[in-house]
């Protein structure tokens, strides 16, 4: 492969990494945004994706595994919501501390019944198809996730912006005391903001199983990923956080190109921690700074 | 009332653990030095969490870069242990005033977060840096001390690193502080140097957390990458958070109970300790935050 | 010289200005009124002047120096206090305590020994929250609570004292008593921004008025009073509710 088709590669990586990361920032970003919970158990809730998605497509197949999977994660989120972390949403320290604790339990446990060695999904042969693109024989399956990426972050724009529920979500996360004062049922705003945040995590996953090797500690480089681009993009700030992601993925896949795969993902972490520290809020905040809490 | 009993358990622990050597055998002791240089950690970690209020999830890497520059001054400069430890003091200071500086700038989440980011960049740079610290197989060390002076030294430390923080935290800049902690908008107006003191806070705990892994180094005479990765960094947080925050006799128990339960747990059922933990830190934050200290308090306080 | 002197202050959030070519000046020992209605930069305007905020265009000179890129700390150390539209201090303190915290050396330590307790006492007094002083401050009613934020910002012996609606929420004898201690204290500047015009006119040497971050009218009350804009805009309101 030349210069010019090796970069091609690398970039095209990189977006599809960028978009799946973005799933996962959009999820952390909406979770905080409404619920103001820092979602450390995040990382686990995509391993778990990925887990089920393996356990689940030799009985059913690869299309609905992955869907079964999305969901099965979407309710465990919200049934995680409901039990242990009402108690704690008004503190962002603690929340922080309590979905570590979750982030433990889900990787152990996963441990515990499916074992530590890694494992592999193969793809369906159907989807193990490659498309000639820019001089280069590029996997289909990874296009198709990136268009699914793509297709359910719009998914998720149209219905915060162009649905009645989506105009409460984003009514409690703006003000929680208006969203009181107008009536809204805050506690199944929280739920169910909860559990989509979750399940996008979980599709995430379930995503990039056959991708990837699944094992119990997957998620934690995903994690710290995600973490960054939610902050480098600005905390609650959806399209930031996607644009921070698809950065991210891009520098990462492009650096990879001149140096190991680790060291780019050194270097890409800290040029988006650069960005922090010369604009500490986020590069797309809006709205008047908070004053100092640490809360 | 309080401060006696307070006193006497204290008094009791440090007879205790200084009587120690004559009846355990060398595995004991072994585990005893190990818990003491994680305990430090704790310590450190108290300081700038319990005290000065800031979470930093990256505190691995000073205790890492400590036990690193601590067993390259051992390797490869030939020097002794006393000149390697004051080479990694000296170098993690440095670190701490230098990242300080840029970090406290920056709002609590943005900082848990580059905390975080900066635990992930030091450990994939150990990992990859072989020519330097040996890549995933680490560093070995051999270190001229037995068992015995070698958990002697580590108890030394952390009974005087205690002594000073509980001083510290009395006088008039550790009371600022924790005036920062509380509510530093208000400190801020009040003319205190919110961004100074916190400066201040990070480095202390910087250094204190070099100190532990140079401690942690001449114990388990062996370092490896994983004690820069954020895993590492959770655990002091975990143990002060159970022990009680703020305490800092708090943190030294959480360590000790915590490290004791996870040296039984893995004897008979390995995947038991973080499970635990799990349970565990789940259940401290709804029932008691305060952690186990907390829990003392209120009780005497019924009472 | 002015004691302390705002120049064409402008202050940008995202797109919309909170305030836009806002001078004013305030002599030694003069109390300047700031009034506007809700959202009219008020506030702004004094997280500009204390520091918490940094002005996007125009300049604040205190005593001779421009003060508008200084941290806060810096300004309190020139002489700047203020207190806070809802109550700011350490709950978990005593009131004994919160004082004593406003005492402090330097930016990075408190003051210790016997000049401070004194100090202390004689703040107690002043406000009148000698019998409270051990009393936790998250405890505190309201009204006590304003006089502990008014005690902290005092304890720093200000040349300047920024009020954000120091009278909120209070009942009638303790807005008469905590405008009865305004009213004499001495030897420093005030900018008080308040809502009720009754408080204002009392106290006021001079008012401004504000308006969607711009400044309407300035002069004395009786000017003020008389201006129609203004009457319009918020006194003919306020009447309503007197």
């Amino acid at each position: 492969m030349g210069l010019g088709e090796h970069l091609a590669f690398q970039a095209l990586n990189g977006v599809v990494w960028g978009l799946i990361l973005s799933l996962m920032a959009l999820g952390l970003n909406l979770i905080y945004g409404v619920l103001k919970i820092i979602n450390v158990a995040h990382g686990g809730l995509y391993m778990l994706g990925a887990v089920l998605a393996w356990a689940l497509t030799p009985l059913l197949g690869f299309g609905p595994a992955l869907l079964l999977a999305a969901l099965a994660v979407g309710l465990l989120g919200m049934a995680l919501e409901v039990t242990v972390l009402r108690p704690v949403e008004d503190r962002p320290v603690m929340t922080i501390i309590v979905t570590f604790g979750l982030l433990l339990l889900l990787e152990h446990l996963v441990l515990l019944f499916f074992g530590g060695a890694p494992r592999s999904l193969p793809l369906p042969a159907v989807l193990s198809f490659s498309l000639p693109l820019f001089g280069l024989h590029y996997p289909g399956y990874r296009l198709i996730v990136a268009l699914l990426a793509g297709l359910v972050a719009g998914g998720l724009w149209l219905l915060l912006h162009r649905t009645r529920l989506g105009l409460k979500v984003r009514a409690v996360a703006q003000s929680r005391e208006l969203a009181l004062a107008l009536g809204l049922p805050l506690a199944k705003i929280y739920l169910v903001t909860f559990g989509l945040g979750a399940a996008l995590a979980g599709l995430a996953g379930a995503l990039t199983a056959p991708l990837v090797s699944v094992s119990y500690r997957m998620g934690d480089p995903v994690l710290v990923s995600a973490f960054v681009v939610v902050v480098v993009g600005g905390l609650g700030e959806l399209e930031g956080a996607a644009l921070a992601a698809i950065a991210l993925g891009v520098l990462e896949g492009l650096l990879a190109v001149w140096t190991s795969p680790t060291l780019a993902r050194v270097l890409a972490l800290a040029m988006m921690s650069l960005t922090l520290l010369a604009r500490p809020t986020g590069l797309f905040r809006r709205g008047l700074p908070e004053p100092e809490s640490w809360a | 009332m309080r401060v006696r009993i307070g006193r006497l358990l204290g008094g009791g622990a440090l007879a205790l653990a200084c009587s120690a050597p004559f009846y355990l055998g060398p595995f004991a002791l072994y585990l005893l030095a190990e818990i003491l240089a994680w305990g430090l950690f704790a310590l450190a970690f108290d300081l700038l969490y319990g005290y000065a209020g800031m979470l930093s999830l990256g505190q691995s890497v000073f205790f890492g870069v400590g036990a690193y520059a601590a067993a390259l001054g051992l390797l490869h400069s030939g020097l002794g242990g006393g000149a390697a430890l004051f080479l990694a003091l000296g170098v993690t200071t440095l670190l701490s005033l230098g990242l300080g500086t840029l970090l406290v700038r920056v709002r609590s989440h943005g900082f848990i977060v580059l905390t975080l980011a900066l635990a992930v960049i030091f450990y994939l740079a150990a990992l990859n840096l072989r020519g330097l610290t040996g890549g995933d197989d680490g560093l070995s060390v051999s270190v001229p001390l037995t068992p015995r002076w070698d958990y002697f030294v580590n108890l030394a430390a952390v009974v005087i690193v205690f002594g000073g923080a509980r001083w510290l935290v009395r006088t008039p800049l550790g009371l600022a502080l924790q005036l920062v902690r509380e509510n530093p908008r208000r400190a801020a107006s009040l003319g205190y140097g919110v961004g100074s003191l916190r400066l201040l806070a990070f480095t202390l705990s910087g250094l204190l957390s070099g100190l532990a892994g140079v401690l942690y180094l001449y114990t388990a005479q062996f370092v490896s990458p994983e004690l820069l990765d954020w895993p590492t960094a959770a655990n002091p947080l975990i143990w002060t958070l159970f022990g009680g925050a703020g305490t800092l006799s708090g943190p030294l128990l959480g360590t000790g109970i915590l490290l004791l339960a996870r040296e039984w747990l893995s004897s008979w059922w390995s995947y038991g300790y973080p499970i635990l933990v799990g349970i565990l830190i789940i259940l401290v934050v709804r029932f008691a935050p305060q952690g186990l200290w907390g829990l003392t308090k209120r009780w005497r306080s019924l009472r | 010289m002015a004691l302390l002197a705002v120049e064409g202050l402008a202050k940008r959030f995202d797109g919309f200005f909170a305030l836009r070519g806002v001078d004013l000046a305030v002599e030694e020992e003069e109390l300047l009124a700031v009034i506007g209605p809700n959202g009219a930069g008020k506030t702004t305007l004094l997280n500009l002047i204390g520091g918490e905020l940094s002005p996007t265009e125009g300049q604040i000179t205190f005593r001779g120096r421009r003060i508008e890129r200084l941290p806060v700390y810096k300004r309190v150390r020139l002489g700047i206090a203020r207190t806070f539209q809802i109550a700011n201090f350490f709950p978990a303190l005593s009131v004994n305590e919160n004082l004593r915290a406003a005492l402090r050396r330097g930016r990075l330590g408190l003051r210790w020994g016997r000049g401070v307790a004194e100090r202390v006492e004689e703040v107690l007094k002043l406000v009148g929250l000698e019998k409270k002083q051990d009393t936790k401050a998250a405890e505190l009613s309201h009204g006590e609570q304003r006089l502990l934020e008014l005690g902290l910002a005092l304890s720093l012996e200000p040349k300047l004292l920024l009020l954000d609606e120091p009278t909120a929420g209070l009942s009638l004898a303790e807005r008469e008593h905590l405008v009865e201690l305004i009213r004499g204290l001495g030897g420093m500047g005030i900018i008080l921004i308040e809502h009720d015009i009754g408080t204002v006119l009392e106290l006021a040497a001079r008012i401004i008025v504000l308006h969607r971050g711009r400044v309407l009218a300035a002069g004395p009350p009786a000017e003020i009073k008389g201006d129609e804009q203004v009457q319009g805009i918020y006194l003919g309101r306020s009447d309503a509710e007197a």
